[in-house]
């Protein structure tokens, strides 16, 4: 069926006739601009709870830090030269460090599983 | 109400406004857009409040998946083809059929009913009632397609791309749910002939 063959067929005119005037409701007049409020909203939620886990990343970094430095300074003189030239604050510095990526991608990737899409672009429901 | 006349502004211009963030960006894509949706989902789900809600959930999800467009596809088609996934996981969940059961036993009267008067046909409101009607009563599918077939004048291939479906399939539904129609339409001139 292609719209040369619908012209040429006077049934497929008056079906067309028939559907442009089947009772079909509009949308509703306010329907844009409550939906771009809802978006807004959405967005204004989404900036919290990616300020909060970035609070939350950074509260972890820092006590990893603190707890290394505690861990760090508590040692006695005895120990400490037990453990010379280890380099502690290096290892707490990756640690930290790698805590921070990890949480990062952990984030990141529960951002993408809330709009995921698949390979035809459509959201996965 | 003219499918050239609601697309005025490219697509590319309209998602590189709704992205940016500002205010009415994204108000404009809806406004863009709502018509499809709308008619896409009323004629899937035929319910105004479950129609609205979904709407609004279909809008959500452009704006959440938006920038993961890639341009493969016209707007329009994309956010329809969420429209349309929306719309069949609505019915899905209240566990009503998406198709004709009985779409392959329908009869077939193409070749039928091909000689009237358009004019008198299209003045005449009795008729147009009851082929209202019968539109309302095609399964939810068919229904959407000759919306959009005709109403919203896309093509066979843009509906194939909404409703994920190969073009023959699509074809075929239309071409069912015209002979339907048509039955019903050669049954009321069987009608008006017999009564003359």
């Amino acid at each position: 069926m292609t719209k040369h063959k619908q012209s040429d067929d006077p049934f497929d005119a008056f079906l067309s006739h028939v559907v442009r005037t089947a009772p079909l409701p509009e949308p509703p007049q306010d329907m844009a601009h409550s939906i771009a409020q809802l978006t807004r909203d959405f967005d204004e939620d989404s900036r919290v709870e990616t300020l909060m886990a970035k609070t939350a990343i950074v509260a972890v970094i820092l006590a990893v830090i603190g707890f290394s430095i505690y861990a760090l300074t508590s040692v006695e003189a005895k120990t400490i030269a037990l453990f010379e030239g280890t380099p502690w604050a290096f290892i707490a510095t990756s640690g930290a460090l790698f805590c921070c990526v990890k949480l990062w991608e952990i984030g990141h990737a529960l951002v993408e599983r809330r709009g995921k899409t698949n390979s035809n672009g459509v959201a996965i429901l | 109400m003219d499918k050239r006349e609601r697309q005025t502004i490219p697509d590319r211009q309209i998602v590189r406004d709704a992205l940016a963030g500002g205010a009415d960006g994204f108000a404009r894509l809806v406004e863009q857009h709502q018509h499809l949706v709308w008619h896409l989902v009323y004629r899937m789900v035929q319910h105004p409040e479950d129609c609205r809600e979904l709407c609004q959930d279909v809008f959500l999800r452009v704006h959440r998946n938006l920038h993961q467009f890639r341009f493969q596809s016209t707007l329009a088609t994309w956010i329809g083809r969420i429209a349309y996934h929306v719309s069949v996981r609505h019915l899905q969940r209240k566990r009503l059929p998406l198709a004709d059961a009985q779409e392959s036993a329908a009869p077939i009267v193409e070749d039928v009913a091909d000689d009237f008067d358009l004019a008198a046909v299209c003045a005449n409101d009795d008729l147009l009632a009851k082929l209202h009607l019968a539109l309302e009563r095609l399964a939810p599918i068919p229904r959407t397609m000759l919306t959009l077939y005709y109403l919203h004048e896309l093509s066979v291939s843009e509906i194939a791309s909404i409703m994920e479906k190969p073009e023959g399939t699509v074809k075929n539904a239309l071409f069912r749910a015209r002979a339907q129609l048509r039955e019903q339409f050669a049954q009321h001139l069987e009608i008006v002939h017999d009564k003359t």
